[in-house]
């Protein structure tokens, strides 16, 4: 079907789409952006008190802290953020700071949503009723109800946004952000327009048109009619195309998260063949990550060593080495390992095959990508078995552990560094998967002095250490390569830093050339 | 024979209730038994991540799935008697508030997509018998074997490319206004017509072929009389119930289209909900879509009569039985 619409997209230029290079042009002071988004999520019974907030990030909300670029947690309407011990941080706000109804930014405020925040069930953060407290008008302290050093890096995530006191976000968000909610049309669109009293430098556009598209394909074609000027998450496959097309261009951002492959180190019988490490590091061993990321991906990835972008890493991103390729050790790993090739193309130790089961969501990851590895273990004797799974299935089989690889790519969307550790592998993790992929009682305590480091610095260390133990020492998963957001759009759209959160995404710099 | 008609209603009605029962336990059952958690899914979609496991059990709780199957299912049951098919638990409402919300936007692709398909399909089926093995007919074969074997979704691509992308006089996809009615209905159209030409042509070509029509044309009938009056008519017959079954499968079956074309309809809502393993929604869905496939069922039965009066001279007892 890419192909066929790839064709399509080819044949389907026009004279008029040249446009002429736009770089210089003057930006009109009233326009409007219309912006080819993904499905509306809005609708869903949880997501209601996130309206304009989150899945779509529409600029109408700010958190306290920013997550920049480059994934570091950033002063945004609080100017501070410090320890005071005890587990606790204080936040000194931002002065004036008006929220769209005209009513100030407060300790009062802040209170109020993250107290909401709290109530709507947001996890991970440990923030209870009685973790937030007004100091006074302009100071709030912040204790989480467990030892928890990361919640400055979390609230950076839009969930955590400043929304006006008593207000209610479920029908019109009053928040304090760039642009302001004007309506929300349920599976059509939701439409913001610029706020004139926003605190920061103005947003160039006047009005932003979000139009809700489930199919990918369809996004790419609205954009190609001229129905949208922008469009989100473009299909692999449709990049070339859009890319050669005049008066397109796309935008990427710097890897945003990790095609990775989650390994059942401890899986439920008879997924028990990835309990022996030479057998992890004989598959991490005989994946060419490098072929991967240039052929299959396109060179829209990155190659990485690490299970979150790197940046969130800071300068310690470096210090983490995958296993690198080798397959001719990776053959030997497994005869050591007793797993022998007798006749036929799979090793047998005994009467057992050497076959592993990968399951995998459509839609989350490309099918070349698990094909791929497929091809690159059977080229050491090893048979996988692909399971292509919808999301029910796919969230019990990972956590009754019946699988034994798993390739997913999980999202980074806030500044710590510790997140998807603690999240999948940390003993302590409460998610129901955990018990199938310890990574060992080193990996544990690294990951425990992360999330208790006072400063970022140590934080990323320990992270960084922790990791190393992951996907090097105990091969407990195999990030195979770091992908970028993509976003394709017209020339016309000027301005545009593509983040690599998408939750992130920002639009108050961008404008449009005439 | 209004008394005998209003009988047969009643009667068929009444068969319902069981089908009814069969069709509940299957969507339930079917629902209930796809591996999946819908706490689980659901709170996956509120952060993006794998939840916490006391969250998910805290929700399972809240959405009362932790009972035993049984009394679940014959809890919903007395409900669905009282006219509650339950909550879903992706959106929180009603779930017949929520298919009467939807049925409108797939009523508005469903109807004009079998009108313009009995449309194109009547007159090209009917013309390719009369002029059987002429270009006439080997082009309405082409066209509807062509109509058939692509998939709906391609065809909307492709009328997306054509009047969208390159002449750019029709928008690509959303629910503002008719504009953005004319591509889906056109992709679902052909596809049912394509199917529905093969069958006029097949059951025009038999009917040319009985007595009574080769009676009629050695009295003298006109050509044009005996093909509308005494072929096509006869020949109609196989197409409406095709057409009514076509019809129960549009209303469900637009999922793809409803996708492709960003509408809120009935079908994307359905697909939706399995994704998601939100149980009352399939549950609500498939006992609707159940009831609809029988009324529709039931009107082609009750519409027999009016287009062939051999029916009419027979005690109704159901279509099989007035045609033995």
């Amino acid at each position: 079907m890419s192909l066929l619409l790839a064709v399509g997209l080819a044949t389907a230029c026009r004279p008029e789409d040249k446009s002429s290079a736009a770089s210089n042009a003057v930006a009109s002071e009233v326009q409007t952006l219309t912006v080819g988004a993904l499905e509306d999520d809005f609708g869903l019974q949880l997501n209601r008190p996130r309206l304009g907030i989150y899945p779509l990030n529409t600029g109408i909300c700010e958190p306290l802290m920013k997550l920049s670029n480059d994934l570091q947690a950033v002063p945004h309407l609080a100017t501070r953020a410090e320890y005071l011990g005890d587990n606790t941080y204080r936040f000194t706000l931002r002065q004036g700071v008006l929220f769209h109804d005209g009513s100030p930014l407060d300790a009062n405020a802040i209170k109020f949503t993250l107290d909401h925040a709290i109530r709507v069930k947001t996890q991970y953060s440990f923030l209870t009723s009685s973790s937030v407290r007004v100091i006074n008008d302009s100071t709030v302290d912040v204790q989480p109800s467990i030892p928890n050093l990361r919640v400055v890096d979390q609230l950076v995530h839009p969930l955590y946004s400043a929304i006006a006191y008593g207000s209610n976000p479920v029908t019109r968000p009053v928040c304090t952000g760039p642009f302001r909610f004007v309506e929300y049309v349920p599976q059509s669109h939701i439409t913001v327009e610029r706020n004139d009293a926003y605190w920061g430098p103005k947003a160039r556009l006047e009005r932003i048109t979000f139009r809700f598209y489930q199919d990918e394909n369809t996004r790419a074609l609205a954009l190609r009619s001229g129905q949208v000027d922008a469009i989100f998450d473009v299909n692999r496959d449709m990049i070339a195309d859009l890319e050669a097309t005049p008066g397109m261009k796309i935008v990427a951002s710097a890897p945003g998260s990790t095609i990775l492959m989650y390994i059942s180190t401890r899986g439920a019988p008879p997924y028990t063949r990835m309990a022996d490490s030479r057998v992890r590091r004989a598959v991490a061993m005989a994946i060419d990550r490098k072929v991967l990321v240039e052929r299959v991906l396109g060179g829209y990835a990155a190659l990485v060593n690490t299970v979150n972008p790197p940046s969130v890493m800071g300068k310690y991103a470096a210090t983490v080495h995958g296993v690198p390729y080798d397959p001719d050790s990776a053959r030997r790993l497994l005869d050591e390992a007793g797993w022998k090739l007798r006749e036929g193309q799979v090793r047998m130790k005994g009467p057992e095959r050497l076959q592993l089961v990968m399951i995998m969501q459509p839609g989350n990851v490309d099918r070349a990508v698990g094909e791929y590895i497929q091809a690159q273990l059977a080229a050491v004797g090893v048979a996988v078995q692909i399971d292509q799974l919808d999301p029910g299935a796919f969230s019990s089989r990972v956590n009754s552990g019946t699988f034994d690889l798993d390739v997913e790519v999980p999202s980074q969307n806030d500044s710590n560094p510790a997140f998807l550790l603690s999240l999948r592998w940390y003993s302590s993790s409460t998610i129901a998967s955990a018990r199938f992929m310890p990574a060992g009682a080193r990996f544990d305590s690294l990951v425990t002095m992360a999330l208790r480091s006072e400063s970022r610095d140590s934080a990323q260390r320990h992270a960084a250490e922790a990791m190393q133990v992951l996907v090097h020492d105990e091969v407990a998963a195999i990030p195979l390569a770091g992908i970028f957001r993509i976003y394709a759009m017209t020339d016309k759209v000027m301005g545009f830093e593509a983040h690599p959160s998408r939750n992130n995404q920002w639009w108050n710099t961008v404008w449009l050339a005439k | 024979m209004t008394n005998q008609l209003t009988r047969y209603i009643a009667r068929r009605l009444l068969y319902l209730v069981p089908v009814w029962l069969g069709v509940s336990l299957l969507a339930f059952s079917l629902a209930n038994l796809a591996p999946g958690d819908p706490a689980e899914l659901m709170l996956v979609r509120q952060t993006g991540q794998a939840p916490d496991a006391a969250a998910v059990a805290r929700l399972r709780e809240e959405l009362g799935l932790n009972g035993p199957i049984a009394l679940r299912y014959g809890r919903w049951l007395v409900n669905v008697a009282t006219g509650d098919l339950g909550t879903s638990y992706r959106t929180g409402e009603p779930v017949l508030g929520l298919l009467a919300g939807r049925f409108p936007s797939t009523l508005q692709l469903a109807l004009p997509a079998l009108f313009l398909a009995v449309l194109i399909a009547i007159p090209l089926g009917a013309a390719a018998a009369v002029r059987r093995d002429s270009l006439t007919d080997h082009s309405a074969r082409l066209v509807a074997l062509v109509g058939a074997s692509i998939p709906g979704f391609v065809v909307g691509y492709l009328l997306i490319l054509l009047f969208a992308v390159t002449l750019r006089i029709l928008p690509v996809a959303g629910s503002d206004g008719w504009r953005y009615l004319v591509l889906p209905v056109l992709t679902l159209g052909v596809g049912e017509a394509a199917a529905l030409v093969r069958l006029t042509r097949a059951n025009m070509l038999e009917v040319l072929g009985e007595d009574y029509v080769r009676t009629a044309r050695a009295k003298g009938v006109g050509n044009r009389t005996v093909l509308v009056r005494h072929a096509l008519r006869n020949a109609l017959n196989p197409v409406i119930t095709l057409s009514a079954v076509r019809f129960g499968r549009l209303l469900g079956g637009a999922a793809i289209v409803e996708t492709i074309f960003a509408r809120p309809g009935i079908g994307k809502s359905v697909v939706d909900a399995i994704q998601d393993r939100d149980y009352p929604v399939i549950q609500g869905f498939v006992l609707f879509a159940g009831t609809v496939f029988l009324l529709a069922n039931l009107f082609v039965d009750v519409l027999y009569p009016l287009l062939d009066p051999r029916l009419r001279l027979t005690d109704v007892r159901g279509p099989g039985a007035a045609a033995s």
